[in-house]
Protein backbone atom coordinates (compact mmCIF):
# COMPACT_ATOMS: atom_id res chain seq x y z
CA UNK A 1 0.00 0.00 0.00
CA UNK A 2 1.26 3.39 -0.90
CA UNK A 3 0.11 6.20 0.35
CA UNK A 4 -1.35 9.03 -1.60
CA UNK A 5 1.16 11.20 0.54
CA UNK A 6 3.25 11.29 3.28
CA UNK A 7 6.12 12.47 5.16
CA UNK A 8 9.25 10.80 6.58
CA UNK A 9 12.38 11.77 8.16
CA UNK A 10 14.64 10.25 10.69
CA UNK A 11 18.33 11.66 10.51
CA UNK A 12 19.67 10.47 13.67
CA UNK A 13 22.75 8.47 13.13
CA UNK A 14 23.03 5.46 14.99
CA UNK A 15 26.16 3.86 16.97
CA UNK A 16 25.44 0.37 17.78
CA UNK A 17 27.60 -2.34 19.86
CA UNK A 18 30.48 -3.22 21.98
CA UNK A 19 32.20 0.23 22.61
CA UNK A 20 30.05 2.43 20.57
CA UNK A 21 30.56 5.01 23.80
CA UNK A 22 34.11 5.24 23.15
CA UNK A 23 33.08 6.90 19.78
CA UNK A 24 31.42 9.88 21.22
CA UNK A 25 34.23 12.17 21.23
CA UNK A 26 34.73 11.91 17.26
CA UNK A 27 30.77 12.45 17.25
CA UNK A 28 31.06 15.46 19.18
CA UNK A 29 34.02 16.49 16.60
CA UNK A 30 32.26 15.92 13.79
CA UNK A 31 29.43 18.36 15.23
CA UNK A 32 32.27 21.05 16.09
CA UNK A 33 31.42 20.66 20.04
CA UNK A 34 34.03 20.07 23.04
CA UNK A 35 32.36 20.66 26.09
CA UNK A 36 28.83 18.88 26.29
CA UNK A 37 26.55 18.93 29.45
CA UNK A 38 25.35 15.52 30.62
CA UNK A 39 22.03 15.39 31.79
CA UNK A 40 20.88 12.18 33.76
CA UNK A 41 19.65 11.29 36.77
CA UNK A 42 20.79 10.49 40.37
CA UNK A 43 20.15 6.77 40.16
CA UNK A 44 22.03 6.12 36.80
CA UNK A 45 24.86 8.30 38.46
CA UNK A 46 24.70 6.06 41.53
CA UNK A 47 24.93 2.49 39.76
CA UNK A 48 27.71 3.77 37.97
CA UNK A 49 26.35 4.19 34.17
CA UNK A 50 27.31 7.48 34.17
CA UNK A 51 30.63 6.90 34.98
CA UNK A 52 31.00 4.01 32.69
CA UNK A 53 30.32 6.55 29.99
CA UNK A 54 32.59 9.56 31.17
CA UNK A 55 35.58 6.77 31.39
CA UNK A 56 35.20 5.84 27.85
CA UNK A 57 36.51 9.10 27.39
CA UNK A 58 39.18 8.24 28.30
CA UNK A 59 42.84 9.62 26.63
CA UNK A 60 40.32 12.03 24.08
CA UNK A 61 40.34 15.74 23.72
CA UNK A 62 37.28 16.45 25.50
CA UNK A 63 36.00 18.21 28.87
CA UNK A 64 32.72 17.82 29.87
CA UNK A 65 31.23 21.00 31.05
CA UNK A 66 28.84 19.76 33.55
CA UNK A 67 27.10 16.83 34.62
CA UNK A 68 23.74 17.46 35.52
CA UNK A 69 21.78 15.04 37.63
CA UNK A 70 18.73 16.51 39.17
CA UNK A 71 16.09 15.02 36.78
CA UNK A 72 12.73 13.88 38.15
CA UNK A 73 10.69 11.10 37.30
CA UNK A 74 8.59 13.32 34.62
CA UNK A 75 10.34 16.34 33.19
CA UNK A 76 8.82 19.72 33.55
CA UNK A 77 9.96 22.94 32.72
CA UNK A 78 11.64 24.27 35.84
CA UNK A 79 14.19 21.32 35.31
CA UNK A 80 14.21 22.55 31.95
CA UNK A 81 15.38 25.85 32.79
CA UNK A 82 17.45 25.06 35.83
CA UNK A 83 19.54 22.93 33.33
CA UNK A 84 19.58 25.84 30.80
CA UNK A 85 21.01 28.32 33.66
CA UNK A 86 23.80 25.10 34.40
CA UNK A 87 24.43 25.08 30.55
CA UNK A 88 25.02 28.73 30.32
CA UNK A 89 27.33 29.16 33.54
CA UNK A 90 29.35 26.82 32.71
CA UNK A 91 29.25 27.38 28.65
CA UNK A 92 28.80 24.12 27.63
CA UNK A 93 28.23 23.61 23.58
CA UNK A 94 26.09 20.66 22.94
CA UNK A 95 23.98 18.00 25.09
CA UNK A 96 24.58 14.46 26.34
CA UNK A 97 21.52 12.74 27.45
CA UNK A 98 21.92 9.55 29.48
CA UNK A 99 19.15 8.10 30.31
CA UNK A 100 15.57 6.54 29.44
CA UNK A 101 12.36 8.94 28.47
CA UNK A 102 12.55 11.69 30.99
CA UNK A 103 16.13 12.67 30.50
CA UNK A 104 15.27 12.60 26.66
CA UNK A 105 12.62 14.77 26.79
CA UNK A 106 14.28 17.29 29.34
CA UNK A 107 17.48 17.19 27.03
CA UNK A 108 15.09 18.20 24.05
CA UNK A 109 13.70 21.20 25.97
CA UNK A 110 16.92 22.02 26.68
CA UNK A 111 18.10 21.86 22.92
CA UNK A 112 14.60 23.93 22.65
CA UNK A 113 15.77 26.64 25.24
CA UNK A 114 19.21 27.36 24.03
CA UNK A 115 19.03 27.25 20.13
CA UNK A 116 15.48 29.33 20.19
CA UNK A 117 17.28 32.05 22.58
CA UNK A 118 14.33 31.70 25.10
CA UNK A 119 13.22 30.93 28.48
CA UNK A 120 9.91 30.84 27.80
CA UNK A 121 9.24 27.57 26.01
CA UNK A 122 5.49 27.75 26.66
CA UNK A 123 5.49 29.24 23.18
CA UNK A 124 6.89 26.52 21.47
CA UNK A 125 4.52 24.18 22.12
CA UNK A 126 2.74 22.45 19.25
CA UNK A 127 3.55 20.77 16.13
CA UNK A 128 6.26 21.63 13.93
CA UNK A 129 6.59 25.38 15.15
CA UNK A 130 10.17 24.84 16.24
CA UNK A 131 12.74 25.97 13.68
CA UNK A 132 16.06 25.21 12.43
CA UNK A 133 17.70 28.09 14.64
CA UNK A 134 21.46 27.95 16.04
CA UNK A 135 21.83 24.00 15.95
CA UNK A 136 23.14 22.51 18.96
CA UNK A 137 24.93 19.21 18.72
CA UNK A 138 22.83 16.79 20.59
CA UNK A 139 23.72 12.74 21.33
CA UNK A 140 21.51 10.69 23.08
CA UNK A 141 22.84 7.28 25.35
CA UNK A 142 19.49 5.62 25.84
CA UNK A 143 19.74 3.44 29.39
CA UNK A 144 16.24 1.74 28.69
CA UNK A 145 14.77 -0.09 25.35
CA UNK A 146 11.46 1.00 25.16
CA UNK A 147 10.91 4.80 25.06
CA UNK A 148 12.40 5.22 21.51
CA UNK A 149 12.78 8.86 22.52
CA UNK A 150 16.41 8.82 20.96
CA UNK A 151 14.84 8.08 17.10
CA UNK A 152 11.56 10.37 17.75
CA UNK A 153 10.13 14.11 16.91
CA UNK A 154 8.24 14.78 20.47
CA UNK A 155 9.10 15.80 23.79
CA UNK A 156 6.17 15.89 26.78
CA UNK A 157 7.16 18.30 29.14
CA UNK A 158 4.99 18.95 32.37
CA UNK A 159 4.18 22.59 32.98
CA UNK A 160 3.02 22.15 36.88
CA UNK A 161 2.11 26.07 37.27
CA UNK A 162 -0.53 25.54 34.59
CA UNK A 163 -1.15 21.97 35.49
CA UNK A 164 -0.75 21.16 32.01
CA UNK A 165 1.57 18.31 30.03
CA UNK A 166 2.87 20.45 27.24
CA UNK A 167 3.70 18.66 23.67
CA UNK A 168 6.68 19.58 21.53
CA UNK A 169 6.72 17.85 17.71
CA UNK A 170 9.26 18.90 15.50
CA UNK A 171 11.61 17.34 13.28
CA UNK A 172 14.09 19.72 14.65
CA UNK A 173 13.90 17.83 17.95
CA UNK A 174 15.62 14.68 16.39
CA UNK A 175 18.77 14.09 18.08
CA UNK A 176 21.83 14.40 16.00
CA UNK A 177 23.27 10.58 17.31
CA UNK A 178 21.71 7.95 19.32
CA UNK A 179 24.58 5.41 20.56
CA UNK A 180 23.00 2.25 21.53
CA UNK A 181 26.05 0.44 23.94
CA UNK A 182 24.58 -2.77 25.50
CA UNK A 183 26.67 -1.99 28.80
CA UNK A 184 23.99 0.68 29.19
CA UNK A 185 21.12 -1.29 29.85
CA UNK A 186 22.69 -4.66 31.08
CA UNK A 187 21.60 -3.51 34.47
CA UNK A 188 17.81 -3.15 33.85
CA UNK A 189 15.71 -5.36 35.85
CA UNK A 190 13.72 -7.94 34.41
CA UNK A 191 10.36 -6.18 35.48
CA UNK A 192 11.38 -2.93 33.87
CA UNK A 193 13.23 -5.09 30.99
CA UNK A 194 9.99 -6.44 29.93
CA UNK A 195 7.73 -3.45 30.71
CA UNK A 196 9.60 -1.40 28.15
CA UNK A 197 10.34 -4.31 25.71
CA UNK A 198 6.35 -4.15 25.69
CA UNK A 199 6.44 -0.40 25.03
CA UNK A 200 8.60 -0.43 21.77
CA UNK A 201 6.45 -3.40 20.62
CA UNK A 202 3.28 -1.33 21.10
CA UNK A 203 5.26 1.64 19.05
CA UNK A 204 5.73 -0.87 16.48
CA UNK A 205 2.49 -2.38 16.26
CA UNK A 206 0.96 0.89 16.58
CA UNK A 207 3.53 2.81 13.68
CA UNK A 208 2.59 -0.32 11.72
CA UNK A 209 -1.12 0.87 11.56
CA UNK A 210 -2.10 4.30 12.21
CA UNK A 211 -3.03 7.14 9.97
CA UNK A 212 0.18 8.02 8.83
CA UNK A 213 2.25 4.99 8.14
CA UNK A 214 4.04 4.55 5.14
CA UNK A 215 6.53 2.24 3.18
CA UNK A 216 9.61 3.73 5.48
CA UNK A 217 7.78 3.08 8.63
CA UNK A 218 6.75 -0.30 7.71
CA UNK A 219 10.13 -1.06 7.06
CA UNK A 220 10.99 -0.34 10.65
CA UNK A 221 8.13 -1.51 12.01
CA UNK A 222 8.65 -4.61 10.98
CA UNK A 223 12.26 -5.04 12.11
CA UNK A 224 11.68 -3.97 15.32
CA UNK A 225 8.96 -6.61 15.85
CA UNK A 226 11.13 -9.15 14.48
CA UNK A 227 13.91 -8.25 17.00
CA UNK A 228 11.50 -7.93 19.54
CA UNK A 229 10.13 -11.91 18.85
CA UNK A 230 13.61 -13.44 19.21
CA UNK A 231 15.35 -11.36 21.97
CA UNK A 232 12.97 -9.94 23.99
CA UNK A 233 12.71 -13.21 26.45
CA UNK A 234 16.18 -13.71 26.67
CA UNK A 235 16.79 -9.91 27.53
CA UNK A 236 14.05 -10.82 30.76
CA UNK A 237 15.52 -13.76 31.45
CA UNK A 238 19.20 -13.28 31.36
CA UNK A 239 19.88 -9.83 31.63
CA UNK A 240 23.61 -9.75 31.03
CA UNK A 241 23.02 -11.12 27.76
CA UNK A 242 24.86 -8.39 25.60
CA UNK A 243 23.52 -9.83 22.97
CA UNK A 244 20.03 -9.48 23.64
CA UNK A 245 20.41 -6.21 25.56
CA UNK A 246 21.74 -4.58 21.94
CA UNK A 247 19.01 -6.43 19.72
CA UNK A 248 16.35 -4.75 22.78
CA UNK A 249 17.96 -1.78 22.34
CA UNK A 250 17.72 -1.74 18.54
CA UNK A 251 14.62 -2.57 18.43
CA UNK A 252 13.38 0.19 20.49
CA UNK A 253 15.40 2.22 18.39
CA UNK A 254 13.28 1.25 15.15
CA UNK A 255 10.19 1.34 16.69
CA UNK A 256 11.14 4.94 18.08
CA UNK A 257 11.53 5.47 14.16
CA UNK A 258 8.30 4.15 12.87
CA UNK A 259 6.33 5.36 15.42
CA UNK A 260 7.78 8.98 15.41
CA UNK A 261 6.62 9.12 11.38
CA UNK A 262 3.84 7.28 11.73
CA UNK A 263 2.50 8.22 15.28
CA UNK A 264 0.75 6.20 18.08
CA UNK A 265 -2.87 5.64 18.35
CA UNK A 266 -5.70 4.31 20.52
CA UNK A 267 -3.14 2.55 23.10
CA UNK A 268 -1.33 5.30 24.13
CA UNK A 269 -3.93 7.34 24.11
CA UNK A 270 -5.60 5.00 26.85
CA UNK A 271 -2.10 4.12 28.35
CA UNK A 272 -1.09 7.77 28.89
CA UNK A 273 -4.82 8.58 30.24
CA UNK A 274 -4.02 5.60 33.15
CA UNK A 275 -0.96 6.79 33.67
CA UNK A 276 -1.72 10.44 34.31
CA UNK A 277 -4.79 9.51 36.77
CA UNK A 278 -4.01 6.45 38.14
CA UNK A 279 0.02 6.42 37.49
CA UNK A 280 0.27 3.09 35.96
CA UNK A 281 3.87 2.96 34.03
CA UNK A 282 3.46 3.60 30.74
CA UNK A 283 4.90 0.40 29.77
CA UNK A 284 3.11 -1.76 31.89
CA UNK A 285 -0.06 -0.02 30.91
CA UNK A 286 0.80 -0.62 26.92
CA UNK A 287 1.20 -4.44 27.54
CA UNK A 288 -2.51 -4.62 29.20
CA UNK A 289 -3.96 -2.09 26.57
CA UNK A 290 -2.36 -3.67 23.33
CA UNK A 291 -4.32 -6.87 22.82
CA UNK A 292 -7.82 -5.02 23.32
CA UNK A 293 -7.42 -2.15 21.37
CA UNK A 294 -6.51 -4.44 18.81
CA UNK A 295 -9.04 -6.27 18.98
CA UNK A 296 -11.20 -3.15 19.24
CA UNK A 297 -9.59 -2.09 16.16
CA UNK A 298 -9.97 -5.61 14.55
CA UNK A 299 -12.75 -4.81 12.20
CA UNK A 300 -10.58 -2.12 10.46
CA UNK A 301 -6.86 -2.86 11.08
CA UNK A 302 -7.18 -7.08 10.93
CA UNK A 303 -5.61 -6.83 7.70
CA UNK A 304 -3.04 -4.81 9.29
CA UNK A 305 -2.38 -7.14 12.32
CA UNK A 306 -2.42 -10.11 10.26
CA UNK A 307 0.70 -9.24 8.59
CA UNK A 308 2.23 -8.29 11.66
CA UNK A 309 1.73 -12.04 12.87
CA UNK A 310 5.13 -12.96 10.67
CA UNK A 311 7.36 -11.10 13.15
CA UNK A 312 5.52 -11.25 15.76
CA UNK A 313 5.57 -15.49 15.95
CA UNK A 314 7.89 -16.02 13.00
CA UNK A 315 7.02 -18.22 10.14
CA UNK A 316 6.11 -21.46 10.50
CA UNK A 317 2.99 -19.99 13.13
CA UNK A 318 2.53 -17.93 10.75
CA UNK A 319 2.41 -20.29 7.42
CA UNK A 320 0.16 -22.61 9.95
CA UNK A 321 -2.70 -19.91 10.79
CA UNK A 322 -5.75 -19.41 8.62
CA UNK A 323 -5.43 -16.03 6.87
CA UNK A 324 -8.64 -14.66 8.22
CA UNK A 325 -7.00 -15.95 12.03
CA UNK A 326 -4.02 -14.11 11.93
CA UNK A 327 -4.90 -10.91 12.87
CA UNK A 328 -6.66 -12.09 16.15
CA UNK A 329 -3.73 -15.00 16.39
CA UNK A 330 -1.53 -11.76 16.36
CA UNK A 331 -3.41 -10.00 19.02
CA UNK A 332 -3.05 -13.26 21.34
CA UNK A 333 0.41 -13.81 20.44
CA UNK A 334 1.19 -10.51 22.48
CA UNK A 335 -1.30 -11.96 24.70
CA UNK A 336 0.68 -14.83 25.48
CA UNK A 337 4.17 -12.93 25.92
CA UNK A 338 2.77 -10.65 28.47
CA UNK A 339 1.15 -13.52 30.93
CA UNK A 340 4.84 -15.35 30.47
CA UNK A 341 6.51 -12.15 31.82
CA UNK A 342 4.01 -12.24 34.05
CA UNK A 343 4.92 -15.09 35.48
CA UNK A 344 8.51 -14.94 35.03
CA UNK A 345 8.33 -11.09 36.87
CA UNK A 346 5.22 -10.16 37.69
CA UNK A 347 4.44 -8.21 34.68
CA UNK A 348 0.79 -6.79 35.34
CA UNK A 349 -1.97 -8.21 32.97
CA UNK A 350 -4.93 -6.76 33.74
CA UNK A 351 -5.56 -2.70 34.89
CA UNK A 352 -6.99 -4.09 38.34
CA UNK A 353 -3.19 -6.10 39.00
CA UNK A 354 -1.69 -1.93 37.83
CA UNK A 355 -3.39 -1.12 40.76
CA UNK A 356 -6.14 0.92 38.97
CA UNK A 357 -9.42 1.49 41.06
CA UNK A 358 -12.27 0.72 39.28
CA UNK A 359 -14.15 3.76 39.79
CA UNK A 360 -11.16 5.82 38.00
CA UNK A 361 -12.28 3.85 34.85
CA UNK A 362 -14.61 7.46 33.47
CA UNK A 363 -11.59 9.61 34.72
CA UNK A 364 -9.22 7.66 32.90
CA UNK A 365 -11.58 8.06 29.38
CA UNK A 366 -12.42 11.26 29.56
CA UNK A 367 -8.69 11.81 29.88
CA UNK A 368 -8.16 9.84 26.93
CA UNK A 369 -10.19 11.67 24.55
CA UNK A 370 -7.96 14.40 24.61
CA UNK A 371 -4.65 13.33 24.01
CA UNK A 372 -3.49 14.32 20.64
CA UNK A 373 -2.84 10.20 20.00
CA UNK A 374 -6.90 9.38 19.10
CA UNK A 375 -7.14 11.47 15.96
CA UNK A 376 -4.26 9.49 14.77
CA UNK A 377 -6.02 6.42 15.33
CA UNK A 378 -7.78 4.85 12.37
CA UNK A 379 -10.98 3.75 13.93
CA UNK A 380 -12.69 6.56 15.60
CA UNK A 381 -13.24 5.98 19.11
CA UNK A 382 -15.92 7.88 21.64
CA UNK A 383 -15.79 7.79 25.59
CA UNK A 384 -18.24 4.52 25.32
CA UNK A 385 -15.58 3.04 23.39
CA UNK A 386 -12.55 3.68 25.54
CA UNK A 387 -15.25 3.03 28.50
CA UNK A 388 -15.80 -0.32 27.40
CA UNK A 389 -11.92 -1.05 26.48
CA UNK A 390 -11.07 -0.26 30.04
CA UNK A 391 -13.97 -2.52 31.66
CA UNK A 392 -12.38 -5.46 29.45
CA UNK A 393 -8.81 -4.95 30.34
CA UNK A 394 -9.92 -3.98 33.90
CA UNK B 1 22.46 25.91 -19.92
CA UNK B 2 24.29 28.29 -17.99
CA UNK B 3 24.03 29.34 -14.61
CA UNK B 4 23.85 33.12 -15.70
CA UNK B 5 20.84 33.11 -17.70
CA UNK B 6 18.99 31.76 -14.26
CA UNK B 7 20.95 35.20 -12.29
CA UNK B 8 19.61 37.48 -14.78
CA UNK B 9 16.00 36.23 -14.98
CA UNK B 10 13.08 37.77 -12.67
CA UNK B 11 11.67 35.25 -11.21
CA UNK B 12 8.09 35.59 -11.06
CA UNK B 13 6.07 34.15 -7.68
CA UNK B 14 2.35 33.07 -9.49
CA UNK B 15 -0.90 33.80 -7.96
CA UNK B 16 -4.01 31.84 -7.20
CA UNK B 17 -7.02 33.76 -7.27
CA UNK B 18 -9.38 31.26 -7.56
CA UNK B 19 -8.50 28.74 -4.86
CA UNK B 20 -7.78 31.84 -2.68
CA UNK B 21 -11.43 33.12 -3.12
CA UNK B 22 -12.51 29.51 -2.88
CA UNK B 23 -10.87 29.17 0.48
CA UNK B 24 -11.56 32.69 1.19
CA UNK B 25 -15.91 31.78 1.18
CA UNK B 26 -15.76 28.57 2.82
CA UNK B 27 -13.59 30.04 5.91
CA UNK B 28 -16.37 32.31 6.53
CA UNK B 29 -19.13 29.66 6.15
CA UNK B 30 -16.73 27.36 8.47
CA UNK B 31 -16.42 30.63 11.13
CA UNK B 32 -20.04 31.68 11.03
CA UNK B 33 -21.31 27.83 10.73
CA UNK B 34 -18.75 27.17 13.93
CA UNK B 35 -20.72 29.84 15.54
CA UNK B 36 -24.34 28.61 15.05
CA UNK B 37 -23.71 25.26 15.78
CA UNK B 38 -22.14 26.25 19.04
CA UNK B 39 -25.33 27.40 19.93
CA UNK B 40 -27.54 24.05 18.91
CA UNK B 41 -25.54 21.68 19.34
CA UNK B 42 -25.00 20.75 23.52
CA UNK B 43 -21.91 18.68 22.62
CA UNK B 44 -19.95 21.27 20.58
CA UNK B 45 -21.59 23.87 23.94
CA UNK B 46 -19.50 21.59 25.98
CA UNK B 47 -16.48 21.37 24.51
CA UNK B 48 -16.35 25.32 24.50
CA UNK B 49 -17.39 25.55 27.94
CA UNK B 50 -14.12 23.75 28.73
CA UNK B 51 -12.12 26.37 27.06
CA UNK B 52 -10.74 29.27 29.39
CA UNK B 53 -12.39 32.14 29.40
CA UNK B 54 -11.68 34.38 26.68
CA UNK B 55 -9.55 31.85 24.79
CA UNK B 56 -9.13 32.49 20.94
CA UNK B 57 -8.13 30.11 18.26
CA UNK B 58 -7.09 31.06 14.51
CA UNK B 59 -7.21 28.98 11.48
CA UNK B 60 -4.75 30.61 8.70
CA UNK B 61 -3.49 29.47 5.24
CA UNK B 62 0.02 30.54 5.24
CA UNK B 63 1.67 32.89 4.26
CA UNK B 64 -0.97 35.17 3.73
CA UNK B 65 -4.45 34.38 4.14
CA UNK B 66 -7.05 34.29 4.48
CA UNK B 67 -7.72 33.76 8.22
CA UNK B 68 -10.89 32.09 10.48
CA UNK B 69 -10.92 33.61 13.90
CA UNK B 70 -13.43 32.12 16.39
CA UNK B 71 -13.55 33.65 20.45
CA UNK B 72 -14.98 32.77 23.59
CA UNK B 73 -16.84 35.75 24.29
CA UNK B 74 -18.88 35.58 27.53
CA UNK B 75 -18.49 31.73 27.76
CA UNK B 76 -20.07 31.59 24.47
CA UNK B 77 -18.20 30.91 21.05
CA UNK B 78 -17.88 33.94 18.38
CA UNK B 79 -16.47 34.20 15.02
CA UNK B 80 -14.12 37.25 14.58
CA UNK B 81 -13.50 37.67 11.06
CA UNK B 82 -10.15 37.81 9.63
CA UNK B 83 -9.07 39.96 12.93
CA UNK B 84 -5.67 38.22 14.04
CA UNK B 85 -5.26 38.91 17.99
CA UNK B 86 -2.15 38.95 19.79
CA UNK B 87 -3.44 36.65 23.00
CA UNK B 88 -3.89 33.62 20.79
CA UNK B 89 -4.23 30.29 22.44
CA UNK B 90 -4.56 28.08 19.29
CA UNK B 91 -3.32 28.65 15.95
CA UNK B 92 -3.72 25.78 12.86
CA UNK B 93 -1.87 26.89 10.00
CA UNK B 94 -2.02 25.04 6.46
CA UNK B 95 1.21 25.17 5.16
CA UNK B 96 0.30 26.23 1.73
CA UNK B 97 -3.27 26.39 -0.07
CA UNK B 98 -3.25 23.51 -1.58
CA UNK B 99 -2.96 21.27 1.24
CA UNK B 100 -6.08 23.25 2.62
CA UNK B 101 -8.27 22.89 -0.26
CA UNK B 102 -9.03 19.01 -0.07
CA UNK B 103 -10.02 19.72 4.13
CA UNK B 104 -12.24 22.55 3.14
CA UNK B 105 -14.16 21.21 0.26
CA UNK B 106 -14.90 17.87 2.02
CA UNK B 107 -12.67 15.70 -0.06
CA UNK B 108 -10.04 14.97 3.06
CA UNK B 109 -10.89 14.65 6.61
CA UNK B 110 -8.89 16.89 9.03
CA UNK B 111 -7.05 13.83 11.18
CA UNK B 112 -5.36 12.41 7.50
CA UNK B 113 -4.78 16.23 7.06
CA UNK B 114 -3.16 16.16 10.12
CA UNK B 115 -1.34 12.92 9.36
CA UNK B 116 0.16 14.13 6.39
CA UNK B 117 1.68 17.01 8.01
CA UNK B 118 -0.66 19.14 5.79
CA UNK B 119 -0.77 21.92 8.88
CA UNK B 120 1.09 23.09 11.59
CA UNK B 121 -0.33 23.36 15.23
CA UNK B 122 0.75 26.30 17.81
CA UNK B 123 -0.42 25.60 21.30
CA UNK B 124 -1.93 23.03 23.31
CA UNK B 125 -2.69 19.75 21.21
CA UNK B 126 -5.37 18.85 23.94
CA UNK B 127 -7.01 21.95 23.17
CA UNK B 128 -6.58 21.03 19.45
CA UNK B 129 -7.95 17.79 19.39
CA UNK B 130 -11.01 19.83 21.01
CA UNK B 131 -11.42 21.86 18.36
CA UNK B 132 -10.97 18.74 15.97
CA UNK B 133 -13.71 16.97 17.69
CA UNK B 134 -15.62 20.33 16.97
CA UNK B 135 -15.12 20.16 13.12
CA UNK B 136 -16.12 17.05 13.06
CA UNK B 137 -19.56 17.42 14.20
CA UNK B 138 -19.11 20.77 12.21
CA UNK B 139 -18.94 19.19 9.27
CA UNK B 140 -21.55 17.09 9.75
CA UNK B 141 -23.65 19.70 9.41
CA UNK B 142 -22.27 22.04 6.82
CA UNK B 143 -21.05 19.07 4.33
CA UNK B 144 -23.83 16.22 2.62
CA UNK B 145 -23.89 12.85 4.46
CA UNK B 146 -21.87 11.51 1.18
CA UNK B 147 -19.06 13.42 1.82
CA UNK B 148 -19.03 12.90 6.08
CA UNK B 149 -19.19 9.70 5.60
CA UNK B 150 -16.15 9.79 3.66
CA UNK B 151 -14.09 11.97 5.44
CA UNK B 152 -14.63 11.11 9.04
CA UNK B 153 -14.14 7.87 10.50
CA UNK B 154 -17.98 7.56 12.24
CA UNK B 155 -20.19 9.87 11.41
CA UNK B 156 -21.92 11.73 14.53
CA UNK B 157 -25.81 12.25 14.70
CA UNK B 158 -27.56 15.73 14.40
CA UNK B 159 -29.48 16.88 17.39
CA UNK B 160 -30.55 19.56 15.09
CA UNK B 161 -31.17 19.73 11.34
CA UNK B 162 -28.22 21.25 8.83
CA UNK B 163 -31.11 23.60 7.88
CA UNK B 164 -31.46 25.07 10.87
CA UNK B 165 -27.53 25.55 11.30
CA UNK B 166 -27.56 26.96 7.75
CA UNK B 167 -30.20 29.59 8.64
CA UNK B 168 -28.29 30.58 11.52
CA UNK B 169 -25.51 30.70 9.45
CA UNK B 170 -26.40 33.09 6.97
CA UNK B 171 -28.53 35.03 8.87
CA UNK B 172 -28.05 34.50 12.79
FE1 LIG C 1 5.11 4.29 24.41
Amino acid sequence: MIPDYYEFQNSVKILSGKKALENIPFELYNLQASRPIVLTNEMLEKIGLVQTVIKSFAEQEISVGAIYTDIPADSSIEVVNDAARVFREQECDSIIAIGGGSVIDTAKGLSIVITQGSDDIMEYMGSEIITRKNPLPFIVVPTTAGTGSETTLVAVIANHKRKVKMEFLSYNLLPDVAVLDPRMTTTLPPRLTASTGIDALSHAVEGYTCLQKNPLSDAYAFAAINLIREYLDLAVEKGTDAKARLAMANASMLAGVAFSNSMVGLVHAIGHACGGVSQVPHGDAMGILLPWCMEYNMDKLGELYAQLLLPLAGADIYAATPAEKRGQKAADTIREMTSRFNKICGLPVSLQQAGVKKEDLGRIAKTALNDGAVIINPKESEYEDILAILNKAY
Amino acid sequence: MGGDIIATTKVVIGKKPVKMTVARIIFWFLGRGFQAAAKHDSRIRQEVAEWSPDCSIILKINPRGPVMTVRKVDGKLKYMGSSQPQDLELAIYFKNIEGAIPVLTGQKGLAQAYAEHRFTLRGDIGLGMSVVRCMYLLETYLFPGFITKKILKRVPKKQVSSFKIYLATLFG
